[in-house]
């Protein structure tokens, strides 16, 4: 019995001897490069680019998560928007996406009294609303739905539609009835197609 | 015992090697290494020697050592900022990195310091680069009569690989820029002097309450003078005032054969009763190339033109690519009245049709208005909020 505990001892100790030089083996051959340079290289290469006006400004994606590549589904994001208690009369956007993974549809703007332009630029879109001569109310937005934007799933897989500031001359503003241009806070939506 | 040691040893071997393969396995998977480890990218000027003091041009060029897929870039170019003076950075890959990379608007800023930092990123899946010489950006300047020497340092191309991931790859300068300031530009001929001849850059006139202009360098007198004629959209007659009647159009030159490009040169127009409007400016250039012209007008998108009598049969459909336009000594008389220039990018300008030009109309409407007198009818009323509106089937400035 004593014999057999023993036996048990020293395979035991000659595993736990092998895991550790195992893991040592495998740290030293992935290790040649400090991980410190990984993050300098992230931080020069993720670059900022517009400011955010201070204040509740935002302009956001939503729509369904998941989505099947069965059928003529069209995936539906919609935009929603503060204002900070602005009045708006036009806003411009640029929406990236996979054009590969998703061909665009259209887009529908929820507001009344705005008209939507849409143009498809290289990997990314860009719209651009403005305010129609005959309204006459004020366009004020607190988590208003403004536009709904259609697309249909030509790839499966995991795939991003993300708002940006700023593509070449494209941008992302809200303009007020003072003709003063506000930067909104963005976000990003991930979509699985299926 | 000999036996017993004997199991041992073949144990441990057998659990070094399936820790370690496990190992690998869980933290690398089946993904394909990146393949952009060890890659390096050339950058050259082209062309390495320029001669003159005005309108100097030169385009800094990428060359990787294999294809790559593009994320961003960054390096710096050194002069002497007692003997050149940048006046246009044009970042020909991606985007200038706002807040990071110098673009036109911190041209001071570099001529203070003699250096440009370039730092450009590309959006979305990134840009492949072939093992091809690529135009990263096109760098124009002025220099002093003196020689001076340019060169590239600290640069960084930043690559996607294969597993996604963005890794460095070291660029070095193959060459550097010796600049021969005042020698004057090869081959050019020397100006023939006309009756009439060619006439100095006009200075833009900016009247009380006008057009607010981006400043642009005005050269001295050129070999080459353009006399054009334009059609603005919109503007059928003759405006009612003097003080309407006057815009300031900005006018450019690439050269087909080099692909070099002349800086912003701004002339004055004046309209006649059919509203054709007429100005003239004036060029250094060598005129046995071919060229194509850049106007921009100061409400309007930037109209590209590659040929000397350019038509078309709705208004702003006019397109091209092929440098046509042939220039001679002295004066050129180009009518591109048969095309018309869309209006939109109101001042202060960016090059493209945004909510911020239609807001501003729309906020001014029946107000006396410059700035969003697009008609130049005196006030910024309906009739231009509409014209801005017919602009946006092109919305950004053709390059």
């Amino acid at each position: 019995m004593e014999e057999k505990n023993k036996t048990i001892f020293i395979y035991l100790l000659v595993i736990f001897f092998a895991v550790f030089v195992g893991t040592s083996i495998f740290l030293i051959l992935n290790n040649k490069k400090p991980p410190a340079e990984k993050e300098t290289i992230a931080t020069t290469v993720i670059i900022p680019t517009v400011k955010p006006t201070q204040g509740l400004l935002n302009l956001k994606l939503f729509g369904n998560e998941k989505i099947s590549l069965s059928g003529d589904k069209e995936l539906k994001i919609d935009l929603v928007a503060d204002s900070n208690e602005k009045n708006i009369v036009g806003y411009d956007l640029v929406l990236s996406y996979d054009p590969l993974a998703f061909d665009f549809v259209k887009a529908t703007s929820n507001l009344a009294d705005f008209k939507i332009y849409s143009y498809k630029r290289d990997g990314y879109l860009s719209f651009l609303a403005t305010k129609t001569l005959q309204s006459q109310t004020s366009s004020v937005f607190t988590q208003t739905k403004i536009a709904s934007l259609s697309f249909r799933p030509m790839k499966a897989g995991k795939y991003s539609f993300s708002l940006k500031p700023l593509i070449g001359k494209d941008k992302t503003n809200l303009v007020t009835d003072k003709t003063e241009v506000l930067n909104p806070k963005l976000n990003e939506l991930e979509i699985e197609v299926f | 015992m000999k036996k017993e040691l004997l199991k041992i040893s073949i144990i441990f071997f057998v659990t070094v090697f399936a820790v370690v393969w496990a190992l690998n396995y869980i933290y690398f998977g089946q993904a394909p290494r990146s393949k952009a480890a060890g890659e390096t990218v050339s950058l050259s000027f082209s062309p390495p020697t320029v001669s003159g003091t005005t309108g100097l041009t030169t385009t800094i060029k990428a060359l990787p050592s294999a294809a790559i897929t593009l994320r961003g870039y960054k390096f710096k170019v050194n002069f002497d900022k007692s003997k050149v003076q940048i006046t246009n950075i044009d970042y020909k890959i991606g985007t200038v990195s706002l807040g990071l990379g110098d673009s036109n608007s911190t041209l001071s800023s570099v001529n203070t310091k003699g250096v440009i930092a370039v730092q450009g990123e590309i959006y979305g899946v990134g840009q492949p680069l072939t093992t091809s010489l690529t135009d990263v950006v096109i760098i124009t300047f002025t220099s002093t009569t003196a020689s001076s020497t340019a060169t590239i340092t600290e640069g960084n191309f930043y690559i996607i690989g294969a597993d996604f991931s963005i890794n460095p790859a070291s660029a070095s300068a193959s060459n550097s820029l010796s600049v021969n300031g005042g020698t004057g530009p090869t081959n050019t001929p020397v100006p023939t002097v006309t009756p009439g001849g060619p006439t100095l850059t006009p200075v833009p006139t900016i009247t009380p309450g006008g057009p607010t202009l981006t400043p642009t360098p005005t050269g001295a007198a050129g070999n080459v003078n353009l006399k054009m004629k334009l059609k603005f959209q919109g503007i059928i007659k003759k405006p009612a005032t003097d003080v309407l009647n006057k815009l300031s159009v900005k006018v450019k030159l690439l050269n087909g054969t080099t692909g070099q490009e002349t800086t912003y040169q701004a002339a004055e127009f004046t309209a006649d009763d059919q509203g054709i409007w007429s100005g003239s400016t004036s060029f250094n250039i060598d005129v046995n190339a071919k060229y194509i012209l850049y106007v921009k007008g100061p409400y309007h998108l930037q109209k590209k033109i590659c040929d000397t009598g350019p038509t078309e049969t709705t208004g702003g459909t006019y397109r091209c690519t092929k440098s046509n336009i042939t220039l001679k000594n002295g004066d050129n008389d180009l009518n591109f009245s048969g095309i018309v220039l869309l209006a939109g990018d109101l001042p202060d300008q960016d090059g493209s049709v945004t909510a911020y030009d239609t807001s501003f109309i729309y906020n001014n409407l029946g107000k006396n208005n410059d700035k969003c007198d697009v008609n130049r009818d005196g006030t910024c009323d309906t009739q231009d909020f509409s014209l801005v509106i017919a602009a946006l089937s092109v919305k950004n400035d053709e390059l």
